[in-house]
């Protein structure tokens, strides 16, 4: 009956440095429609260190969440090797379970039951657990205590099935897709909780086709497509090793510049789009010293500069260049 | 144990806030109860030991109407409502948490109970108000019919995780059930049953209810008259309980998302 509370945690876990999360080798196949079968997930090896926000990122049936339904206990894989907190959940699901929180892609809960109701049920599956009063204040539900699950927001009831995922106290959290269909707004206030659970010293495992959130979110990402992994560092490292730079664009009157930007110091490169005015994008190695040449420039050109832009590279570009194709949605 | 007990007071609550069904469940007997209450036939050959003379026919299908909504409820709404959590994916998000079948079959089982308490209290209450005769104590057939309900829900709980969507479940559940109430006597004596039928109808559960119940309702019987009956009906509970656990083990293998199926590689 002992309550734990969220604090606990960060101290417990930072003693041990065995990875919250090994797997080698997975491999997890499904019957084809057409006959046959085809691989969900295809020889996926990766580590997840203890305290760290993982994120895989990857279109939709790229095989994220048969990974994660594989580390949860949840489905069977057919060949490789994976532990989680040591465990191996293939055989000892219960073992995992107990020490693991859980948001599914879809999941339902009671639809007779308040918040405070299914939140005490779930505690009720767990040797320990944390306050559902207090579950439900860190993400602002308090009053929606005696709410049912039809009477929330998409965003409420996402940051429900989060808290939902938290009521064992758990040291490994497994979000599959968490913000998926919401507003920006709403996803805004589930990252703010993700970054609560990261703060708390407790390893995140994060399903998303956002690369946005990876970004933010992510310590480490592993890009995954067709069931392989295509990629894995911190989206810094990946966007400076799989990215396309830096751009500078801007819009002018004059069509014809594009040999004078290419001139500029530290231009690699000038792509022209012409639509009534001129649309110039240009690929820099360092916009610290090509934005100062470029004023100079039109100043002395007397061309005036609008809509100025510097983007560096994201994980949308590292994606398209490592796999060829855009991330569907 | 606490997770049961938690289960067992959510599930009554999710039962009760579900007003149409529950209002449903106790409604289902009262529409038979007035159509039969209303005729006005004598049973003279009924097979019963009733200390000799014909007996009325509302008298002898009362514990039948009985046996039939805690059947209906039991089986039918529990199998739908089971495959239903399925569909809905429920029942996947508890299979990602610790929480043992036994208990969780338990707790559901264990709250259905008391509904179909309050349902036989009804039927008997109801029947009694258009003038059935009941001879026996009445607590003895609710006793009766609440034991043999644990037996059904367990059996409505397993067809519910063997369906695959809600719609089979009801299917499965009217083979199942109709055959089973017609062959055990609840709306006529099941004397003149062919023999190897009536041997097999006495192994089941629904039989034996029918037959103790009649006891205690017309003949006037105590629990002590009925015993054998009633060890027979109590004998079914932890096999039905045990094969329901196993029916509901997850299946881990699932198939169930050919949606993930990607996109032919274009490289």
């Amino acid at each position: 009956m002992q309550t734990t509370t969220a604090t606990d945690i960060a101290s417990a876990d930072t003693e041990t440095a065995d990875p919250a999360v090994v797997i080698e080798d997975l491999t997890k196949h499904y019957p084809h429609p057409d006959g046959g079968t085809f691989a969900a997930v295809d020889g996926v090896s990766l580590t997840v260190r203890s305290g760290e926000v993982f994120g895989i990122l990857g279109p939709n049936g790229a095989g994220k969440t048969t990974t994660l339904e594989i580390l949860e206990g949840l489905t069977r894989a057919d060949g490789g090797r994976v532990r989680v907190l040591g465990l191996d959940p293939q055989t000892d699901p219960t073992a995992v379970q107990q020490r693991i929180g859980v948001q599914l892609q879809s999941s339902a809960y009671f639809e007779f039951l308040r918040l405070g109701e299914l939140l005490e049920l779930f505690g009720s599956f767990y040797p320990q657990r944390l306050d559902s009063d207090e579950l439900l204040a860190r993400v602002e539900l308090t009053e929606k205590r005696n709410a049912l699950i039809g009477q929330l927001s998409g965003g409420q009831a996402q940051r429900f099935s989060i808290i939902a995922a938290l009521v064992n106290d758990p040291e490994v959290v497994f979000l599959d897709e968490p913000t998926t269909g919401l507003d920006p707004q709403a996803r805004r206030s589930v990252w703010e909780v993700i970054r609560g659970l990261a703060d708390e010293g407790r390893t995140v495992i994060l399903t998303t086709h956002y690369m946005e959130e990876a970004e933010t979110l992510a310590d480490r990402v592993a890009i995954i497509d067709h069931g392989k992994i295509v990629a894995i560092d911190a989206p810094m490292n990946l966007m400076e090793q799989h990215g396309s730079g830096t751009t500078v664009s801007f819009t002018i009157d004059d069509e014809l510049a594009a040999a004078d930007l290419a001139a500029l110091p530290s231009v690699s490169g000038v792509q022209t789009r012409l639509n009534g005015a001129a649309t110039y994008e240009l690929s820099v190695e360092a916009a610290d010293v090509v934005v100062p040449a470029l004023y100079r420039w039109a100043a002395t050109s007397e061309i005036e500069l609008r809509g100025v832009a510097i983007r560096r590279s994201t994980l949308e570009d590292v994606f398209l260049n490592l796999t060829g194709s855009r991330l569907r949605d | 144990m606490r997770s049961t007990f938690t289960m067992f007071r959510v599930s009554l609550k999710s039962i009760i806030r579900d007003r149409q069904t529950l209002v449903g469940a106790m409604m289902f007997p009262t529409i038979f109860l007035l159509a039969f209450g209303s005729f006005d036939i004598g049973l003279t050959d009924a097979g019963l030991d009733t200390g000799g003379g014909g007996i009325d026919y509302f008298d002898f299908v009362l514990p039948g109407i009985l046996a039939m909504a805690s059947v209906q409820f039991s089986v039918f709404w529990t199998s739908g409502s089971y495959a239903r959590m399925g569909e809905t994916k429920v029942l996947r998000r508890l299979e990602a948490t610790p929480i043992p079948q036994s208990a969780f079959l338990a707790g559901q089982v264990m709250a259905r109970l008391i509904v179909v308490a309050v349902q036989a209290a009804i039927v008997i209450g109801v029947g009694t108000l258009l003038g059935a005769n009941i001879v026996g104590n009445p607590l003895w057939m609710i006793l009766l019919t609440v034991l043999a309900a644990a037996t059904f829900l367990s059996l409505g709980f397993a067809i519910g995780a063997k369906a695959s969507n809600v719609d089979s479940a009801n299917m499965i559940s009217g083979m199942v059930v109709m055959p089973l109430v017609f062959l055990s006597g609840a709306w006529f004596p099941i004397a003149g049953l062919p023999g190897w039928l009536k041997s097999v109808m006495d192994l089941l559960p629904l039989a034996p209810l029918m037959e103790a119940m009649r006891t205690v309702a017309i003949g006037g019987g105590s629990l002590f008259d009925v015993g054998g009956e009633l060890l027979q009906v109590a004998l079914w509970v932890p096999v039905t309980f045990a094969i329901a656990v196993i029916a509901l083990r997850p299946r881990r293998t699932t198939v169930r998302r050919l949606t993930a199926q990607p996109a032919p590689a274009t490289v």
